[in-house]
């Protein structure tokens, strides 16, 4: 199952409901979709729609979601990474009316300078959803301090061989 | 569901019978065309061919004529093949260059995968309208002007009588200043004015 989440803004995020829909007709997507749409005006087609959720379904959603688009929102994202779920988050903009200002945009520019997952066109949700990559930042910040210290290992064992050196692994 | 990332030039996404290919952020003579035309061409080279091919467009913004050149070739091989080609994502300036070529009937645009661009909007950088505004930083030195008048005109009869100079003058028989000499710390003498 993949959840669709735009929060509880009083504005409407009608464009990730039009890629969610676009994904549906090109059968881009063949999983089940639930989507919480809180203000949007538009909804895709064929998918099992929630307003508002309360805290705990909305929990109890995310845990069965196999994948979970959301909004950008500080909120989500902090849920998600807490929940280990594979993700994309989708910023609302101002231009399109979709928030009160660019601040998802702001989020969304950091994260993804950090290799967070993040989706700017439906094209970016397509290829984040089949990705094969970690969508969790702490994982790929595990990973990469991994590296780092394999290559630093590399580089400096012939200088000072440690060969009882072991790295923590937070899976 | 299937879905894996071919070892091709540009990222494919390929899920059943469509294959998605992501394109660069510009399609010009430099390599990205001859990328293009490589990875379609591996695209057609797998064992089954697929139904539909989306090109997607989000992330490019600059188009040259060799960008063309290979997406009419890649439009002559889908006729062929029997292949649906849709192009997503399409930006505002590429939208206007198919208009110019006439090519907007001939590709299948899906208008509503419009991308956003990582940018800010400068909406939001404005201060407010008015502080922008003659008028009202009129009315605020004008009012600047009159309040301090008040204030003058109220505070002179009020601090007059506490100022010790004009005390002196107004309500005492001696001078002002004094001259002539004085005896100052350790008796040293001091010459000089003295209020």
């Amino acid at each position: 199952m993949i959840l669709v989440t735009v929060g509880t803004e009083r504005y409407s995020f009608n464009r990730l409901m039009h890629w969610v829909d676009l994904l549906l007709q090109y059968r881009l997507i063949q999983e089940e979709v639930v989507v919480q749409y809180g203000s949007c005006t538009v909804l895709p087609s064929g998918v099992k729609v929630y307003q508002n959720l309360k805290t705990e379904q909305f929990i109890d959603l995310v845990h069965q979601a196999n994948f979970v688009i959301s909004h950008c929102g500080e909120g989500s994202l902090l849920l998600l990474e807490e929940m280990e779920k594979s993700y994309v988050l989708v910023p609302r903009s101002h231009k399109f009316k979709e928030h009160v200002d660019d601040h998802q945009i702001e989020l969304a520019i950091a994260l993804s300078q950090v290799g967070g997952s993040i989706a700017w066109s439906a094209g970016d949700l397509v290829q984040r959803l089949y990705s094969s990559q970690p969508t969790l930042l702490k994982t790929r910040s595990a990973l990469a301090t991994q590296i780092l210290c394999q290559k630093l290992d590399t580089r400096f064992s012939s200088i000072h061989p440690t060969p009882d050196l072991t790295y923590a692994q937070s899976e | 569901m299937l879905s894996q990332n071919k070892p091709t030039p540009y990222p494919v996404t390929l899920v059943d019978d469509t294959v998605m290919i992501h394109l660069s952020k510009r399609l010009t003579v430099a390599s990205e065309s001859a990328t293009l035309r490589e990875t379609f061409q591996l695209v057609l080279q797998n064992e089954s061919i697929p139904k539909k091919v989306i090109l997607d467009f989000s992330q490019t913004t600059f188009i040259d004529s060799s960008g063309i050149g290979v997406l009419m070739y890649i439009l002559r091989n889908v006729q062929i093949h029997h292949i649906e080609l849709i192009l997503w994502g399409i930006c505002s300036e590429i939208t206007e260059l198919f208009s110019l070529l006439d090519l907007d009937d001939v590709f299948t645009i899906e208008l509503r995968s419009e991308p956003l661009s990582p940018e800010i909007s400068h909406q939001t950088c404005k201060t407010h309208p008015s502080v922008r505004s003659r008028p009202k930083r009129i009315i605020d030195i004008v009012g600047a002007l009159v309040g301090l008048g008040i204030t003058a005109t109220l505070l002179l009869p009020i601090l007059l009588p506490f100022n010790s100079t004009i005390r002196v003058r107004i309500f005492s028989a001696n001078p002002l200043w004094v001259n002539g000499q004085t005896i100052s710390t350790l008796e040293v003498p001091f010459h000089g004015n003295q209020c």
